[in-house]
């Protein structure tokens, strides 16, 4: 597997260094020296970060008590004043030049300068953070590049070897056979063989069975130490284990879709783990696939594969059939030869006694809980436990021996592959991997799921870099941890133009890879994004606009679902996804220069030559106008291609349309939203001739009422900032609600003056903006003629109301309860024009 | 809900899939020998040299009746051509094909707006007014175009008002839109009906308006979009949202007083309410449950069109389901459609019929109905009169073509020329804009018209026809079917028999025959297919086929 080729070349570099260290030439990363009392761990880290919870370590073979020390040379490549600190648990040191220069200015001649960070670990939570500033950028993490070494010590390169041991000892799933005392070491399963007498082609198992590796040269497989005669039964069993829900109607051949099949395997991302002479090798495929079964497979892998080793390519149905039938075109005929008939039920038994169901599960169920139908045969034969991995040891060395003898399954491992293995089971023989250690985690599983063949973390960089893929340096510190977690494993994804797909993993093995990001970074509690005033919208929208005094930055971004305005090619992600993606103090870094978060971005600076103050104050108006997310309304000079997104600007905007109602208030079927200059608009309901609610910032998406059959409820866009429940007028003696009928509106100066009868008198009720404030300025016009008419309103929270006919003010009165103060105005009727005039306080 | 897949403007399984093969090879070997004729190359398979002795009959190149005259002829072309002239009788117009009798152009729209149509009409002062899907109203003037009104919902219908307005049909209501100020752009929108329920489901449209000859305003409500529990597996009408699958009608002359009542009701998905010039009012039912296949009716006060969901809003009903309802009185309430458009063959989601009031200029149709689909490029055509006091009649193809997707709304322009209104967003692609069709003055040969004798059919042709053709009794293929009323989805043509002609009779003129059956069916559609017949002129009847609905018997 791709796996082991590159634990050989990580140990082997380990190695190389250790040996031969050049000593103008420096390694990327510090030797972390970390002591708990009992053990202590020499290591190459890429930097000191770190967040631990209580129970939390930085290693998992220490304690949660230890010291820590770092060593190495901070590299700088220009001359001048920098700030270094150990953000987060006070008590670190850092001494640069054999200096103590924690929080303090230090000059800082280019050239390698030995740094040093000590740590020690009390009890409770605890975060480190190497950040440093300088006159010339902002407070940073001191990026990986700058942080090197030069003599690995032995010990650091042995603890690569044990490393690189624990990963073996997963991916062969030691501990499904051999107990351990390291509960931090994970299993994982083989393929789940429920099924596999459907989606195989029957001839293959026998071949497979007796010589895995003439198949597949790197597989985990082992070769179990079986006679002729058990194979041919053990592959007959195989062959019975169908699947009785197969809807799978095999394709016919077609050039075509094995020519699309091979661009798609080459451009989409197989090959960072089956490319070439480095992957995990897909010859032969053919001889064990049938192409509609391995479609099946690609589209959702993890219904057999349970340890996240092969993830979902999100492809679609037609690209999975072609990968399938270019896939299937290699054959290898030695694995096409039929064995002879074998007795099924002695097959089933078989399965049992080897231990196969140790590493594959029938119907997810591990450990031969098959289900009746499979097992035709009685229950397997329990087997006799293994020894436990740290007992696998001198003469008794079981699969670990050069030539495995006896019941030892033989994985074809190479003298240095059983070296690390053995390696890992003498250390953790002293000290079991028994501490939680989400930063260790990090990058232990970082390289177990492949995600480094693909991306560039700290000093590894992915083998095919034709296409910019976004680095995982510092991810836990760039990007919120839920969004992490979406990109995962819901699918969520927001670079639509790369040819290379994320892939998308199962939740199960994938386990808390989260969280593990953003210990790995250091990174403290994520701030919220502010929640920005009416005039801060407003700057944001021109500053990501095309307009004047705007950035532009929709010629590259694409707008709440669209596609950016001017070009197609450099695109970049949507700016209604920004809060949802990133933590604002990395929106921060990032906006203001790009490049120095990733030198390959083609994003450029806008700041260049500005002011900091001017530069700081613009990067927090266009955050305040990013964190409304998919509620932002559109930058200034935005086009959208559909004309989905309806924006007011210096007109006032009408639409009917099917309107969601304030939280949980009935839908609006015949609602009428109108948009204001200055970013208020408000819903008034035909239905009930009533003023609902009113939202500032963005106006409306119509496309659920404008896209395929339409007629669904909008999305309003922009946050609420008024609820209205009552209708305030009361026209004559009656205490009983009167019958309101909608009439229509007319147009007066671009707003509508909306026209309804209350009883038999016909209401005109204009809505205006205030001049600055927040808030709405309602105006009723109506002759009542001899009845008594009242105008009352209720106060709510944040909200202040005035009420008025010409100079007569209302009254404030309380409510019947005494609770609610309220406005009322009474009148003996006759021609009146009213106003309530409510103001909300802008929050913050 | 979610059983959308079976909804009828996006069935496509039946009927206008079929290749026509005579068609297509006839059209093969006619384009492969257009292009030998150009010098060009023969495609694998398809036209061989003729053989000398072929060439030897055939008469002189100059002698060909149907007018044609080929340049001088060399060589191995020289033996095509002769091919070509010795079968001109069966290909009318050699190699330069038949003259289209209609051509197909686009009206731009307004830029930057997507003209998904939902009405049209002309304004007294001759602009046209288009009502859009998004809730606009433009007016086009010449080519300028003008934002009348916007922020509609989904305005699928309009008709002209007095004077500077129009009535435009949106979601919630049927809205009065006054330009008062002479602007050119309406500034009073005014509430004229909402007394009808609209929850915001999506299939909750409501079609029309239209006037009658008496000038009461009409519409239409389509049910909404439902599981079967309430009356339809597909849709239905609630309790809580009154006369969905009903048609609505003012109390008085233009709605003076503002007041609508129910009017007929049955209705399912009626996609297309017109007035004829008499000021009949048809409506064109879409298929689905209870509606076996698109027909067209004849909208009357008080009657009941087939789909039960709606009679929960009739009077005394009680809270009965409407499922209850005994088949027997169904059948018996049910008005029966004027024209059944077999279902594939004739469209499968019919919009709005209009009436050639062109006076000849669109061709020798004036007086009939055009009427588009949603689901094909097409426009089709309908025939009507009156039997035993009630309105049935013919459909006949027309023309097809892609320019043609999503024939919504149809209107014809006091040039003669028919514009066609193109939405089908949600069922098809989501085409949008304005197509033109107008008449070259190529008389295009026809079935005219089907019209029911007392005892079998007459035809009536565009051109006169060949005379030894016609009188073949093979010329004629002719059966007859019904389609089953039924709760269930659609219909087949059910029980399909041959109806046997014991003679043809053909008039003087050449243009009209007369089919005379063994025996005559009420409550059938009668289907023909005619065969191989060309005009006297050489040309091949361009569609061959006619769908009568025969509801009633003429009187004895």
């Amino acid at each position: 597997m791709k796996f082991f080729v590159f634990l050989t070349i990580c140990v082997g570099s380990f190695c190389t260094h250790s040996l031969s260290a050049d000593e103008k030439a420096a390694d990327p990363g510090l030797v972390a020296t970390y002591a708990d009392g009992k053990h202590r761990i020499v290591t190459l880290v890429a930097n000191p970060n770190f967040v631990l919870g209580d129970l939390e370590s930085v290693h998992p073979q220490l304690g949660t008590a230890f010291t820590a020390e770092w060593n190495g040379l901070l590299k700088i490549v220009k001359r001048a004043s920098y700030t270094l600190s150990f953000d987060g648990t006070a008590g670190a040191t850092i001494r640069v030049d054999d200096l103590d220069v924690s929080g303090k200015p230090v000059d800082l001649d280019p050239g390698d300068h030995p740094i040093q960070i000590t740590f020690t670990r009390k009890p409770g939570a605890a975060r480190g953070q190497l950040i440093w500033s300088a006159d010339f950028f902002a407070s940073e993490p001191v990026p990986p590049s700058a942080l090197v070494h030069r003599d690995t010590p032995p010990q650091a390169a042995l603890q690569g070897r044990i490393e690189a041991g624990q990963l073996l000892v997963e991916q062969l799933n030691c501990i499904a056979c051999h107990q351990t005392t390291s509960t931090m070491v994970i299993s994982r399963p083989g393929p789940d063989l429920s099924t596999v007498g459907t989606r195989l082609h029957p001839a293959w198992f026998a071949r497979w069975l007796a010589s895995p590796r003439s198949f597949r040269a790197d597989t985990a497989m082992p070769h179990a130490p079986l006679k002729a005669d058990e194979i041919r039964d053990i592959s007959a069993y195989l062959a019975t284990l169908k699947n009785v829900n197969n809807k799978v109607k095999e394709p016919q051949p077609s050039t075509s879709h094995v020519e699309t099949g091979k661009q798609l395997f080459d451009t989409v991302g197989c090959t960072a783990c089956h490319g070439g002479v480095k992957g995990h090798s897909l010859d032969g495929l053919g001889s064990k696939w049938l192409p509609g079964q391995l479609a099946e497979y690609l589209l959702n892998p993890k219904t057999v594969d349970h340890s996240g080793r092969m993830p979902s390519m999100l492809l679609q149905k037609d690209e999975a059939q072609a990968i399938a039938e270019y896939l299937v075109q290699s054959k290898n005929p030695d694995f096409e030869v039929k064995a002879g008939e074998g007795d099924m039920k002695h097959g089933a038994q078989l399965f049992g006694v080897m231990g196969c169901a140790k590493c594959h599960s029938m119907n997810g169920q591990m450990n031969g809980q098959m289900s009746k139908k499979q097992a035709f045969a009685e229950q397997p034969v329990p087997q006799p436990f293994a020894t436990s991995l740290e007992k696998l040891t001198g003469a008794d060395r079981g699969c670990l021996s050069a030539h495995p003898g006896g019941r030892a399954m033989d994985f074809g491992l190479s003298a240095m592959q059983r070296e690390m293995i053995a390696a890992f089971i003498d250390s953790v023989r002293l000290h079991p991997m028994a501490t939680a250690s989400p930063a260790y985690e990090f990058q232990h599983r970082t390289q177990a799921f492949g995600c480094i063949n693909c991306h560039e973390l700290n000093a590894s960089m992915p083998v095919d870099s034709t296409e910019r893929v976004p680095q995982l340096t510092n991810v836990g510190g760039r990007l919120r941890k839920e969004w992490i977690g979406e990109v995962l494993t819901q699918k969520r994804r927001v670079r639509p133009w790369l040819r290379r797909r994320m892939p998308e993993f199962d939740p199960q093995p994938i386990g808390d890879i989260p969280a593990f990001a953003v210990a790995a970074s250091g990174a403290g509690q994520s701030e919220s994004w502010p929640v920005p005033s009416r005039d801060e919208i407003a700057a944001g929208q021109k500053l990501l606009g095309n307009g004047a005094g705007g950035f532009g930055c929709i010629t590259c971004h694409g707008f709440a679902g669209a596609k950016p305005n001017v070009i197609d090619d450099t695109r970049g992600p949507d700016i209604t996804t920004v809060a949802n993606r990133l933590r604002p103090d990395h929106f921060r870094r990032w906006v203001l220069d790009p490049k120095r978060v990733s030198p390959s971005t083609p994003m450029p600076s806008f700041f260049d030559g500005m002011p900091v103050a001017d530069a700081h104050a613009k990067v927090e108006l266009m955050l305040g106008y990013v964190a409304m997310g998919e509620n932002m309304p559109p930058p200034v000079g935005w086009v959208d291609k559909n004309n989905y997104q309806i924006a007011v600007h210096d007109e006032p905007v009408i639409m009917r349309a099917f309107l969601p109602n304030a939280d949980g208030g009935p839908k609006l079927p015949r609602g009428i939203a109108v948009g204001l200059p200055g970013l208020i608009n408000y819903c008034f309901d035909a239905d009930t001739c009533m003023l609902r609610f009113a939202w500032t910032g963005g106006f409306l998406d119509m496309q659920p009422s404008w896209s395929a059959r339409g007629g669904n409820m909008v999305k309003i866009l922009g946050k609420r900032f008024y609820r209205n429940s009552i209708h305030p007028l009361r026209i004559g003696d009656t205490e009983e609600p009167v019958a309101r009928e909608f009439l229509g509106y007319s147009i007066v100066e671009g707003k509508p003056q909306f026209l309804y009868r209350v009883g038999d008198v016909e209401v005109r009720e204009m809505i205006a903006a205030p001049e600055k404030q927040l808030g709405l300025v309602r105006t009723f016009e109506l002759d009542s003629g001899n009845k008594p008419v009242t105008l009352s309103v209720v106060d709510e929270a944040d909200v202040t109301y005035s009420v008025a006919n010409g100079e007569l003010q209302a009254e404030q009165v309380m409510s019947a309860n005494g609770k609610v103060p309220g406005h009322v105005l009474k009148s003996a009727g006759g021609k009146l024009k009213l106003t309530i005039t409510a103001i909300v306080k802008e929050s913050k | 809900m979610m059983r959308m897949h079976k909804s009828p403007m996006w069935e496509t399984e039946y009927g206008l899939r079929r290749k026509p093969w005579g068609k297509l090879i006839r059209g093969r070997v006619l384009s492969s020998l257009a292009r030998l004729w150009k010098g060009g190359t023969i495609g694998e398979g398809e036209v061989r040299r003729p053989s000398r002795a072929v060439c030897a009959v055939v008469p002189e190149p100059t002698a060909c009746a149907a007018g044609y005259n080929p340049p001088p002829l060399r060589g191995w072309k020289f033996g095509i051509g002769v091919l070509v002239l010795v079968l001109s009788p069966l290909f009318a117009f050699g190699a330069d094909g038949p003259k289209e009798s209609y051509k197909i152009t686009q009206i731009p729209g307004p830029e930057n707006s997507p003209l998904e149509v939902g009405g049209m009409d002309w304004m007294a002062d001759g602009r046209l007014m288009v009502c859009t899907r998004r809730g606009e109203v433009w007016s086009l003037s010449g080519s300028q175009w003008k934002l009348f009104a916007s922020g509609l919902q989904e305005a699928l219908g309009l008709v002209h008002g007095d004077k500077n307005d129009v009535y435009v049909m949106q979601r919630p209501e049927l809205t009065h839109l006054v330009d008062s100020k002479e602007a050119g752009v309406a500034d009073r929108y005014e509430t004229t009906a909402a007394n009808f329920g609209f929850s915001g489901n999506y299939h909750e449209f409501a079609y029309g308006p239209v006037r009658d000859k008496d000038g009461y305003i009409c519409f239409t409500l389509n049910l909404s979009h439902a599981p079967d529990d309430f009356g339809g597996p597909f849709m239905g009408a609630h309790a809580e949202t009154p006369y969905r699958g009903w048609a609505m009608r003012s109390v008085k002359p233009n709605a003076s007083d503002g007041k609508f009542a129910p009017f007929a009701y049955g209705l399912r998905s009626p996609n297309g309410l017109a007035a004829s010039p008499d000021g009949d009012i048809f409506f064109a039912e879409n298929q689905g449950e209870w509606v076996g296949a698109c027909w067209l009716g004849h909208l009357k006060e008080g009657c009941f069109y087939g789909n039960p969901s709606s009679m929960i809003f009739t009077k005394d009903w009680n809270n009965r389901d409407p499922k209850s309802v005994p088949l027997e009185e169904l059948e018996k309430k049910k008005t029966p459609p004027a024209i059944v458009f077999p279902y594939g063959r004739m469209g499968q989601s019919l919009s709005q019929p209009t009436w050639d009031t062109s006076s000849g200029k669109f061709g020798p149709f004036a007086g009939q109905i055009f009427i588009g689909d949603v689901q094909y490029p097409l426009v089709m055509r309908a025939t009507l009169e009156k039997v035993n006091g009630d309105w049935q009649g013919a459909c006949y193809p027309f023309l097809r073509h892609p320019d043609l997707q999503g024939a919504n709304r149809l209107l014809f322009a006091p040039d003669g020329s028919l514009i066609v209104g193109l939405t089908d967003r949600g069922w098809v692609k989501g085409s949008s804009g304005l197509a033109r069709i107008t008449f070259t003055g190529e008389t295009p040969f026809e079935i005219q018209s089907m019209s029911l004798t007392k005892t079998g059919f007459n035809l009536t042709f565009t051109k006169p026809i060949d005379k030894v053709t016609a009188a073949d009794v093979k010329t004629w293929s002719l059966l007859h079917w019904h389609m089953i009323y039924h709760h269930d989805y659609g219909s087949p043509e059910a029980d399909k028999t041959p109806a046997k002609i014991t003679s043809v009779v053909l008039s003087e003129d050449g243009r009209h025959v007369s089919l005379v059956l063994s025996e005559l069916l009420a409550g059938k559609v009668y289907d023909l297919t005619v065969n191989g017949l060309k005009a006297t002129d050489g040309v091949e009847l361009k569609n061959a086929n006619a769908y009568y609905t025969l509801n009633h018997l003429q009187p004895k």
